[in-house]
């Protein structure tokens, strides 16, 4: 005859073991975020605010004026004549900065200093990052030239969602008026690479595709590629930062992201 | 060859097996089965298993066919329903064939090949591309706990411009089961290793019934 401990001992140590297994199940529900690491493009005047501050809604700036690079990642422009929503006015200086973390090698064209620039800015007081952060200029880019205005640089970044979840390109990243000399950018997707992160799956591989220019080409993330447009002998040096999309939402993080960079 | 024409066929065979004519039964001969399995094959002739198991990322339902001649039909759907909080997510269904060719006592391996489809929802379609899965399993049988080691590779069909046609993953698992009476139980924790990623820990929880 059984004793009842015996069977009470086996009953225990069962639901100990599923006890165990549940409690190690519930630890190892890991998520991986994509990290992202924007490029914070800034403009600010003399006294260091930020000339999107006292604009009321998304728009675009524009700034000309002479040209120096106190470093390879800070353009001043003396003199600036800005054009916004509120009109034109003039300023001492305009500053543009970007944080160069993304792409270390990124900075302005050297050729720039001592030039007449006009800088081109897509602005939103309201805009922000990949984890809602405040990021006002989605988009950035430098002509030359007076008469036959020529492209020179341009780097942007977007959390902006598209109908169809993928990242949109913010205007300015591409030809805007259609005669400009700058290639055209569109984010495709790639669904089979993705990481499990925290508010839905992230598909982190999306592809960049550059067209209307020679080649088309279309580069995944960290590539780059010369591309040329137009009748200038220098190519666009074409960089990809990152591009992605995110399946699910959520208040803390951005749904999809681009990122990119080029200059002749 | 298209995925499920291919799967349609394997799903021919049982239905071959199950018609074929059965020996005629010895009372004195008792033929040797293999130890119930959900992992390693083979299962008996005629043979079906059902199964199931959650996990981390995915979960899903699999069902196991013997064909004899230490030949399995497997089917598998599964989901991350999980992490993804449903159904609506990344589902993916599979049919291939395993092969065991060595089913001692005590040791087995199994080589096991399928094919798929992966599915994906947006909000205004389903977006869908191919995989083909090749694993093989070594374990050991035994009374108390059969433990097994699986290597896994998983091969998605890209048609991305400017990508390579085939996405590769790996996954490197440890498994152990136990069978109680027509039930097996099992736990397996494994590694997914991708290209240019730190590999990613995952586990599921497994239980199957053999019919």
């Amino acid at each position: 005859m059984r004793s009842s401990g015996r069977h009470g001992g086996h009953g225990r140590r069962r639901a100990a073991i599923a006890a165990a297994l549940a409690l190690a199940a519930l630890a190892g529900c890991a998520t991986r975020d994509v990290e992202t690491t924007p490029f914070r493009i800034r403009a600010e005047g003399p006294d260091g605010a930020s000339l999107v501050d006292p604009l009321s809604g998304a728009g675009f700036i524009v700034v000309t004026g002479p040209a120096s690079l106190p470093s390879p990642t800070t353009l001043r422009v003396d003199q600036a004549v800005v054009d916004d929503m509120n009109g034109t006015h003039t300023l001492e200086a305009v500053t543009f900065t970007f944080d160069p973390a993304a792409v270390p090698d990124l900075a302005f064209p050297p050729r720039l200093a001592g030039l007449t620039v006009t800088v081109e800015m897509n602005v939103d007081p309201a805009g922000t990052g990949p984890e809602r952060e405040p990021l006002t200029i989605p988009a950035l880019r430098i002509a030359t030239g007076e008469t036959a205005r020529s492209y020179d640089f341009l780097v942007g970044e977007s959390a902006y969602t598209l109908a169809n979840g993928m990242p949109g390109v913010p205007a300015l990243l591409g030809p805007f008026v259609g005669t400009e000399d700058i290639p055209f950018f569109e984010v495709l997707p790639n669904w089979t690479e993705s990481e499990p992160a925290k508010c839905g799956m992230v598909y982190d591989a999306d592809m960049l595709r550059v067209t209307q220019s020679i080649p088309v080409v279309t580069l995944a993330a960290g590539r780059r590629a010369q591309v040329y447009v137009g009748l200038r002998a220098e190519p666009w040096n074409v960089v990809h930062v990152q591009s992605w999309h995110r399946r699910g939402t959520c208040a803390r993080q951005a749904g999809s992201w681009t990122q990119f960079a080029a200059w002749r | 060859m298209r995925p499920l024409p291919l799967i349609a066929l394997l799903l021919a065979l049982p239905c071959a097996a199950l018609a074929a004519p059965a020996a005629a039964k010895d009372d004195d001969f008792e033929p040797d089965e293999p130890m119930r399995s959900l992992a390693l094959g083979p299962l008996p002739r005629a043979r079906a298993m059902v199964s199931g198991d959650v996990g981390w990322l995915r979960s899903g339902v699999g069902l196991g066919v013997g064909l004899g001649a230490a030949l399995d039909l497997v089917l598998r759907i599964d989901a991350m329903p999980l992490y993804e909080k449903g159904f609506g997510g990344q589902r993916e269904l599979q049919g291939g064939l395993r092969f065991s060719p060595i089913a001692e006592e005590d040791l087995r391996l199994t080589v096991q090949v399928t094919g798929g489809q992966v599915f994906i929802s947006k909000p205004a379609e389903v977006v869908s591309f191919t995989t083909v899965r090749g694993e093989i399993l070594l374990g050991a049988t035994f009374d108390l706990l059969s433990p097994y080691a699986r290597l896994g590779v998983r091969t998605m069909s890209r048609k991305v411009e400017g990508a390579d046609a085939w996405q590769r993953e790996e996954e490197i698992g440890l498994g152990v089961e136990r069978v109680l009476g027509r039930f097996v139980v099992g736990a397996e924790g494994y590694v997914l290793a991708r290209p240019h990623r730190s590999g990613m820990g995952q586990w599921r929880l497994r239980v199957g019934y053999a019919l």
